[in-house]
């Protein structure tokens, strides 16, 4: 096999270059697929596909950790953090094989209280406290796990109710990240307080959307297209979404899929995606996966349908409430 | 191939086996390659497109054809009278039958519409292939994309462990 160096490329400016190897007759149809055009086809698979076909080959396993082509291909799970409960003695990690166990950022020492809050496009927004001349102080932390850089930076010094902070970045729009604190009265949502990574500092925007947007219970959120997605009650009907930006603007004319008021959002290889279970007639509990492939047109498209018996070994479930 | 029509603006497509194709421009200009070098002017006459033969360009043409919008009275369907998902849903029949061609016509096409930079059609054509293996065994996918397994016999073993979730 030919060495990715020694394969022929599309020029990067798209243009044709004429100095291409025009196709021999020696070849195959097969051995002209340069690297760029494996990874077209490759990047139109789920990443468990991708995951077998690691195995294919040790040029296929190369492909798919080049860092130029990674962006393309669907990013293969390694495992999970858990959140929402206080981590001070190491942070709790699940791979998908199962194994458990605790890891160490950078920033850990010396903080009280650490709590993973919210993740994004591999970035972690913790909560925590630290020793201050008048005692403990809060402080956000974002970190990268990945290159262990951190950052941290105080509360907005809102003293009303809020809904939980969530962290949006988006590495494809910015280097910067922006953290959404949603304060709420009497069970709506009056605006936005968002810090930005590049000034360093918290703005609030009042909010300007006519009408009444209150958090639903389920606390998925979604970052894309510059909005944060969220579960929501708009003008007091629930199973609905909502989205709102860092300027105060939102958007709400988006319904969950029909009879599947109980679920939860979120974002896989670039689509906004909802998921819930469903009970048939004759009591069989499915978990429902659906995609919002076009966002603009707003209509959910059934991606999985799944028995929730085989996803727990067969053991009987019960609808979530 | 396109016959001159009055008001249309014509581009010759050359291949380098030397075959000629007259297209209509606003055709050639599905190739967003191909559209590039017709706004920065380096295509008065006509256009050389190396690398691939004439047998695929002309089915790249072919494509192109039937995908460029019909706002014109170009097309034999015209846009106002047929609604667009009855207009989609005939593209994709259309694209169905115009995909059923051997391997090598296939890998062909995949590499024209790269240096072509015809989103469609590399779309068509990638799903199409991804669609094909996409269940096959690891030796059938090698077989299918001529690709060779470098793995040592323990480096396999290991690979197939850590992703050992994939298979089940």
């Amino acid at each position: 096999m030919s060495t990715p160096a020694a394969r022929s490329r599309p020029s990067e400016d798209g243009l044709i270059r004429s100095s291409s190897s025009p196709p021999s007759g020696s070849e195959t149809a097969a051995e002209r697929l340069t690297d760029d055009l494996l990874v077209e086809i490759l990047s139109r698979v789920p990443a468990k596909s991708l995951c077998r076909f690691k195995c294919v080959s040790k040029h296929w396993l190369g492909l798919t950790n080049d860092r130029n082509y990674r962006r393309k291909l669907p990013q293969t799970l390694t495992g999970f953090y858990q959140g929402n409960q206080l981590v001070d003695s190491g942070v709790p990690f699940t791979n998908v094989s199962g194994s458990r166990h605790l890891t160490h950022p950078a920033f850990l020492p010396n903080r009280r209280q650490v709590k993973i809050m919210d993740c994004c496009n591999g970035l972690l927004l913790c909560s925590s406290y630290v020793a201050g001349d008048h005692g403990d102080v809060f402080r956000y932390i974002v970190c990268n796990p990945a290159t262990e850089e951190w950052a941290e930076f105080p509360y907005c010094g809102y003293s009303g109710l809020v809904a939980n902070a969530r962290l949006c970045f988006d590495p494809a729009v910015s280097p910067h990240f922006h953290v959404f604190l949603l304060p709420v009265v009497d069970i709506c949502i009056t605006g936005v307080h968002v810090y930005s990574s590049e000034t360093g500092s918290w703005v609030h925007k009042e909010k300007r959307w006519s009408g009444t947007i209150d958090v639903a219970n389920d606390r998925s959120t979604v970052y894309l297209n510059g909005y944060l997605h969220f579960c929501a009650i708009v003008d007091g009907s629930d199973g609905r979404l909502a989205a709102v930006d860092k300027e105060g603007g939102a958007r709400t004319n988006f319904r969950v899929p029909d009879g599947l008021d109980v679920g939860f959002i979120q974002l896989s290889q670039g689509c906004l995606h909802y998921a819930g279970f469903d009970t048939d007639d004759d009591n069989v509990v499915r978990l429902l996966v659906y995609v919002l492939k076009d966002y603009d047109r707003r209509e959910w498209i059934l991606k999985h349908s799944v028995e929730t018996s085989h996803l727990l070994g067969g053991r009987a479930t019960h609808r979530i409430p | 191939m396109a016959t001159r029509e009055a008001g249309k603006k014509m581009i010759m497509l050359k291949s380098p086996d030397g075959m000629e194709f007259e297209v209509e421009e606003a055709v050639a200009m599905e190739s967003q390659t191909i559209r590039k070098m017709i706004e920065d002017d380096c295509a008065d006459t006509a256009i050389l497109i190396p690398n691939i033969n004439s047998k695929i360009l002309s089915r790249v043409i072919e494509y192109c054809n039937k995908h460029v919008p019909t706002t014109g009275a170009t097309g034999a369907a015209a846009s106002d009278t047929v609604a667009p998902a009855a207009l989609a849903e005939d593209l994709k029949i259309w694209d169905a039958e115009f995909i059923k061609v051997n391997r090598a016509t296939r890998f062909d096409l995949i590499q024209a519409a790269s240096y072509l930079n015809i989103k469609g059609l590399l779309d068509l054509t990638s799903q199409t292939t991804i669609d094909t293996i996409s269940d096959n065994s690891l030796e059938e996918i090698r077989s299918f994309l001529s690709t060779k397994n470098d793995y040592l016999p323990e480096e396999e073993q290991t690979i197939r462990r850590e992703n050992q979730w994939a298979f089940q």
